[in-house]
């Protein structure tokens, strides 16, 4: 348990090797492959033994009594400080004598404080909840049932994975950085799965998102493989705009972001209604998060609407599609529902809403299955559709089923996915074709992977007792049982669910035809491999002669994934026995072990009886697949001019299928293209419009200059100058007195003498007259 | 090696020039060297020259780590305060003193000048020796912007800090430089006369406060300070200036900035400020048109790109790293604490958030429509901007430490890109996207650094913008939920334009021949490009040791907005 954290590490040790120092040193492909490999090896058994030793612990009587105290008091606390009458549901006395398995117990092992980001309040939700709080993030990882059944299976079927791979890229440019890139991707992942709050979570997320972009874009040269990089980060990146708004609205209400507070406290809210009125802020709170999270789980797993990149990320290389595009990276989607159950088991529109989202992409993926030709994209669309599945099985209310289909389907998809690989390796002299019309009649120079890929194919078709059945199965028998969504959503989703599982047996098979049977179609040499980089496999596939070239079997590197997960993808499904089916006489261990994780909305676990029902059900679908199987054979192998005729007799709906649904024309031709004009648009707006105003306002200064020195010159300056005149004006008069005769400036001078002393002149005179007077009056 | 640090409260009567306080060393040093440049250095020396500056940008740096070193943790508020008489007829001081905030402001300047001189070796060919001397002045005006505590001292290094950069982008620009040079320079000047009416009226307003209601003013005073002595002498001193206005030292009030926003703050038993809501809002809307025109804000954002387009590369690095952060320091360094009721306002806050989401928004997406690599990046700026803002308008800790936290990481990330332009620019002399495709073939380190710094531009975790973007968008959900659905909205458009450019850019092969030869990074330039990409991993790492610094200012400001946010 105390393991934990080094689940992540060895990974990550990998990628720091590997990244900054195999280039450098000039490792060998052995050297690389060996520590890439060698690492997950490392990660895997400290998961098992994290895993044995958390199992005790998780059993553990005392443990358990408390985390019942600690859920009782988490409980209290999301109900706000008073809370008057209503009872609170103590967890104790329900199911609280200790040695139950229904108590969630997880341990969480914290590394280091890492967002501490100051003081917060609770802002939304019941107004009673509005409390001061503390945003801080913590570096931790979290173990518990549901965390540990998904590093168990990312380290194991990873590391096959990783093995194949070191046969698969032998010869690569880029070989270091491949092993790098695959061993950040691995502490991503487990990084994403034990996260133990949701800030973890999302590093996680959004880094196995940053690599696949890596990893599509391996061959950057191509430009595809640019396109469908950038495509998938982008689109990727719509979906953890939902994420964090979800994120951030969790922390909102319930004040933490840890997943072993929040979960309790959930619990303490009450079932929000199914329906419009859902969506307030004020009586939907929970709906409005559990949304915004969906779509981060829509993009990551590639649902409807946001679908589209999946496809395209088949450009990466095949191992990377079979890791991160099949088995891990897409179902993370699954994974954060599962984790958040209690939170969307109290919303039940968002609950409808994703399983109406899950079987509509279920259906719509496995329709486009039926007519690609490239290899990978019919897998791809396979994984598209099972990854509906999965969220239809959470939509309506088995979350178990769920999980389990994502770890059923983890095996057989990348046994398919590398079998795929395999057959691209061996099948053609450039060792990278994809088309399904240049391969035929492998079985007889490839049958290891012919073997291994049928056990796979039993599986994700749903036969009886392959591991797809047991858990496809229980999700549709689950889906038309709903207790969550009512009855007549269960029947609908069940007969599209139903039928889907028919076309998946048809296309899935046709893809096995199409390669393993029928004539050696691969003879018929094609002109031009334009969509494969040639240049690099040289070196590693001489150039056989068309007359020369046999497709080969892969060495034992290879090879080995290949057996040992399609032996898996016999067996897990025994893991996860409906219980309906055997009246419990095979425990369904996957329903016990995740029980504690799980959080009905108050409806208690009824104890499972024989259904004969159950077997009804099962049959029927199997049968369905089966029959379906055989057509897809009987237009595939024994009349192999069937489906052409059909194409072409049915021209509107295979063009509506091999064209995707036109999703791309109308995301591509319409989206796309309308935000580009859009931002030209904004670009010409800011360019005139903004900035010309700005560039207006100094027009109208210079213009105002313009004038105003204008005005300046001709009425300020005129002023002046007029005055300047004036006073010429004046002095020419003036002038006139200057002619030079001495006695006139004498005049002049003597008078303005006497004018200036003329105060003297005043008082003198004034005395003289006064004298002149006194003299008369004397007289 | 250095002296004491100036006792504070005392005045001393003139300036002491044996008496140097830290903080005077770190705002002065970069002059210095100017001068020295300028009188000692013959200008045919260009090589001398760069080096010189080099040298003395990190001799820069030690008076500033030195900050960080001193730094006492648990004292609320300024430290390393400096109090001198400068122009005692109208009560301006010579004050200095940084506070968390300002401390990491300071030292993001200190490095990016470093980088800034690193980068133009190459670049700079003509006029060597004004460049260098220009750069070095740019330097002691920004970082007195951030060390000042006087809002006059603050006044004056606003302005002479426009002078250099005019000259920077003006001379050594592109080809529109005079026309980029002129603009930044007039937009900016509008702003500040707006912002001097402002100062004045609250320079006039303010003392009536301080005379008529000692007591909440000390409330508020206490508030500010907390447990920091030095600082409460500092306010003290300049809500004693402000009660004896008009008395004989002949002031007619205090420009001590601390001292403004405890009288801006403080509040009366109906919760409001005494300085009356109508004049909160002028004076408000006359600092924030100064400053938001410095974010810059929509639609005050055009004199950018040109500016960022026509400037050198050290120019575009030293605007986006540091001029912009002028504005959004000083929405938090004014605005907010000096007239909270005016923030508070709701006509304020649907103003400024609108056009902070019309930022993040139509910024992104002009940013799409660019054809040339440094208009993308400014582009880009302006929504990075417009979320530091909305940020920070959640008015609550989360929101304003992301929005510090946002600028710091865009001071660091948009810088490295800027770089990276550079010095692709330096080896093509183009920067249209179009001549380039397929460089990770030819330049891989060059492309790697400049991947990484693209998710750090796009906030991606485990790099220092995630850590940013998501504490303020936090912040502003628990404000307004629709903000936050606006503002989240950039991190779809920032990663679709970034790897859009990157795809463009470094994905398929070499089709311009011209491309082919390139050289990948030399020293130098892992030299001033390493630096950033350590900070982008540390501080999306393991951030902690920088929100220390920011936390506790950050606290000091919601309690002067919304005193009732701590319960």
């Amino acid at each position: 348990m105390n393991l934990t954290a080094y689940i992540p590490l060895f990974p990550l040790v990998g990628f720091l090797i590997n990244g900054l120092a195999a280039k450098r040193l000039r490792f060998s492909e052995t050297a690389i492959g060996s520590i890439a490999c060698t690492m997950i090896a490392l990660s895997f058994v400290c998961s098992v033994v994290a895993v044995l030793d958390y199992y005790s612990f998780a059993k553990n009587p005392t443990t358990q009594a408390l985390f019942l105290k600690k859920e009782a008091a988490l409980i209290e606390r999301a109900r706000g400080p008073k809370d008057d009458v209503t009872e609170v549901r103590s967890a104790a006395p329900e199911h609280g004598h200790a040695g139950t398995e229904a108590v969630a117990t997880p341990y969480v092992q914290t590394v280091f404080t890492w967002i501490p980001g100051g003081g917060a309040l609770r802002s939304l939700g019941p107004a009673k909840n509005k409390e001061n709080a503390e945003l801080t993030i913590e570096w931790a990882y979290q173990l518990d049932q549901l965390s540990g059944l998904y590093v168990l299976f990312v380290t194991f079927v990873g590391f096959l994975i990783h093995v194949f791979a070191v046969g698969y890229m032998h010869g690569e440019a880029g070989f270091a950085r491949f092993f790098a890139y695959l061993n950040l991707f691995m502490f991503m992942m487990l990084t994403l799965v034990l996260g133990a709050n949701f800030v973890m979570m999302f590093v996680g997320w959004e880094g196995v998102g940053l690599c696949s972009f890596l990893l599509i874009g391996y061959y950057f040269q191509k430009k595809e493989a640019g396109d469908a990089s950038k495509k998938a980060f982008v689109v990727n990146r719509i979906g953890d705009f939902g994420l964090m708004l979800g994120m951030m609205g969790v922390f909102a209400v319930f004040g933490t972001l840890n997943f072993h507070e929040v979960m309790p406290m959930a619990k303490a809210l009450s079932v929000e209604p199914l329906g419009l009125s859902s969506f307030s802020l004020t009586t939907g709170v929970l709906t409005l998060i559990t949304l915004a999270l969906f779509v981060g789980a829509v993009g990551k797993s590639a649902q409807i609407p946001l679908f589209i990149w999946l496809p395209d990320a088949m450009a990466g290389p095949t191992p990377v599609s079979a890791l991160i595009h099949a088995a891990t990276m897409v179902t993370a989607g699954v994974y954060m529902v599962a984790r958040c159950n209690p939170l969307f088991h109290r919303a039940p529109t968002t609950m409808l809403i994703m399983a109406l989202v899950g079987c509509a992409t279920a259906f719509v993926a496995a329709t486009i299955g039926l007519t690609q030709t490239d290899i990978k994209k019919v897998l791809a669309y396979s994984t598209v559709s099972q990854l509906g599945f999965m969220f239809l099985g959470c939509g309506v209310g088995a979350v178990t089923a769920g999980v389990f289909h994502v770890v059923t389907h983890a095996f057989f998809k990348a046994q398919l996915f590398l079998g795929a690989g395999s057959v691209i390796h061996g099948g053609s002299p450039s060792g990278h074709e994809q088309e399904l019309s240049r391969f035929g009649n492998f079985r007889a120079y490839m049958p290891t992977t012919y073997k291994t890929m049928l056990m796979s194919l039993f599986a994700i078709c749903g036969i009886v007792p392959f591991a797809g059945f047991f858990s496809k199965d229980e999700i549709l028998a689950q889906t038309l049982h709903t207790s969550v969504l009512g009855g007549a959503w269960g029947t609908g989703l069940y007969a599209v669910g139903f039928l889907t599982a028919g076309v998946t047996a048809f296309y899935m098979t046709r893809l096995m035809c199409l390669t393993f049977f029928g004539s050696d179609r691969w003879k018929e040499a094609p002109a031009h491999h334009s969509h494969e980089n040639e240049d690099d496999a040289d070196d590693v596939h001489q150039h056989h002669g068309h007359g020369t070239f046999h497709p080969h079997e892969s060495p034992l590197v290879m090879r080995l994934p290949l057996i040992i997960l399609a032996f898996f993808a016999v067996t897990a499904g025994f893991f996860g026995v409906a219980e309906e089916l055997t009246g419990g006489a095979v425990p369904n261990l996957i329903h016990h072990w995740l029980a504690p994780m799980i959080d009905v909305a108050g409806k208690p676990h009824e104890a499972v009886h024989f259904e004969p029902m159950a077997w009804v059900l099962g049959l029927a679908s199997c049968g369905w697949a089966l029959a379906m199987m055989y057509a897809a054979w009987h237009c595939y192998v024994t009349k192999p001019e069937v489906p052409a005729a059909l194409a072409e007799r049915f021209q509107a709906l295979y063009q509506l299928s091999f064209r995707k649904w036109y999703w791309d024309e109308l995301l591509d031709g319409h989206l796309v293209e309308g935000i580009k004009r859009l931002n030209q648009g904004l670009w010409d707006t800011d360019a005139h419009l903004v900035d010309g105003g700005v560039n207006g306002t100094a027009w109208l200064a210079r213009t105002s200059s313009v004038v105003m020195s204008w005005i300046d010159r001709w009425v300020v300056d005129a002023l002046v100058n007029f005055m300047a005149w004036l006073t010429r004006l004046g002095s020419l008069t003036i002038r006139q007195m200057q002619n030079g005769t001495a006695q006139t400036y004498l005049l002049v001078m003597v008078l303005g003498l006497a004018a200036l002393l003329y105060p003297i002149e005043a008082q003198f005179f004034s005395g003289f007259f006064e004298w002149v007077q006194q003299k008369m009056t004397n007289r | 090696m250095f002296p004491p640090l100036l006792a504070t409260g005392i005045e001393p009567a003139h300036f002491d020039i044996g008496n140097i306080g830290l903080l005077s060393l770190v705002v002065w040093l970069p002059l210095v060297g100017a001068l020295a440049l300028m009188f000692f250095i013959n200008k045919e020396k260009t090589d001398l020259i760069r080096k010189f500056t080099t040298g003395w940008f990190a001799l820069c740096m030690v008076p500033a780590i030195l900050l960080v070193i001193k730094w006492k943790p648990d004292v609320q508020g300024l430290q390393f305060i400096e109090n001198y008489e400068w122009i005692p007829m109208i009560g301006a001081k010579y004050q200095l003193g940084v506070d968390g905030m300002a401390l990491v402001l300071v030292l993001l300047t200190a490095l990016l000048g470093v980088l800034a001189a690193l980068c133009s070796w190459e670049y700079i060919t003509t006029r060597t020796k004004e460049y260098y001397v220009f750069l070095l002045l740019l330097q002691t005006g920004m970082l007195g912007v951030f060390a000042a505590a006087d809002l006059f001292l603050f006044y004056v290094f606003f302005e002479v800090m426009l002078v250099p950069m005019y000259f920077l982008i003006g001379i050594w620009g592109g080809e529109r430089r005079l026309y980029a040079a002129i603009k930044f320079f007039l937009y900016t000047l509008v702003g500040s006369v707006l912002m001097l009416l402002a100062i004045l009226k609250l320079y006039f307003a303010a003392p009536g406060v301080a005379v008529a209601h000692p007591k909440e003013v000390a409330d508020s005073v206490a508030l500010l300070v907390g447990n920091n002595s030095g600082m409460l002498a500092l306010v003290q001193d300049g809500i004693d200036v402000a009660r004896n206005a008009g008395g004989p030292s002949g002031a007619a009030g205090t420009f001590n900035l601390f001292a403004l926003q405890a009288l801006g703050s403080a509040r009366g038993a109906d919760g409001l400020g005494f300085i009356p809501l109508n004049w909160q809002l002028w004076m408000f809307a006359g600092f924030a048109i100064g400053f938001m025109i410095k974010v810059p804000m929509f639609p005050f954002h055009t004199w950018l790109p040109d500016a960022h387009v026509e400037a050198p590369t050290a120019g575009s690095v030293v605007l986006a790293g540091v001029l912009l952060k002028i504005g959004t320091y000083g929405f938090l360094r004014f605005n907010f604490p000096m007239f909270p009721d005016a923030a508070k306002h709701p006509v304020t806050l649907s103003v400024l958030g609108t056009l902070a989401i019309i930022g993040i928004v139509y910024g992104s997406l002009v940013a799409m429509a660019q054809k040339d690599m440094k208009k993308l990046v400014a582009y880009s700026s302006v929504g990075h901007m417009g979320l530091c803002m909305l940020s920070m308008l959640a008015l609550n800790p989360n929101g304003i430490n992301g929005s510090v936290l946002q600028m710091l990481n865009h001071g660091i990330s948009t810088g490295a890109l800027f770089l990276l332009v550079g010095v692709i620019y330096e080896r093509r002399h183009t920067r249209q996207i179009s001549e380039f495709g397929g460089l990770a073939n030819v330049v891989p380190a060059y492309a790697t650094i400049f991947f990484i710094t693209t998710l750090s531009s796009i906030g991606v975790p485990l790099l220092n913008g995630f850590i940013g973007e998501f504490v303020g968008l936090r912040g502003v959900l628990e404000a307004k939920v629709s903000w936050a659905f606006w503002g989240a909205t950039g991190i779809i458009l920032g990663a679709a334009y970034m790897l859009w450019l990157y795809q463009r850019v470094f994905f398929g092969t070499v089709t311009n021949p011209r491309n082919e030869g390139l050289s990948d990074l030399t020293a130098r330039e892992w030299a001033y490009l390493l630096p950033l990409v350590v900070l982008m991993f540390w501080i999306g790492i393991y951030p902690k040791p920088v929100m220390k610094y920011i936390d506790g200012p950050t606290n000091t400001i919601v309690k002067q907005v919304s005193p009732g946010y701590f319960k």
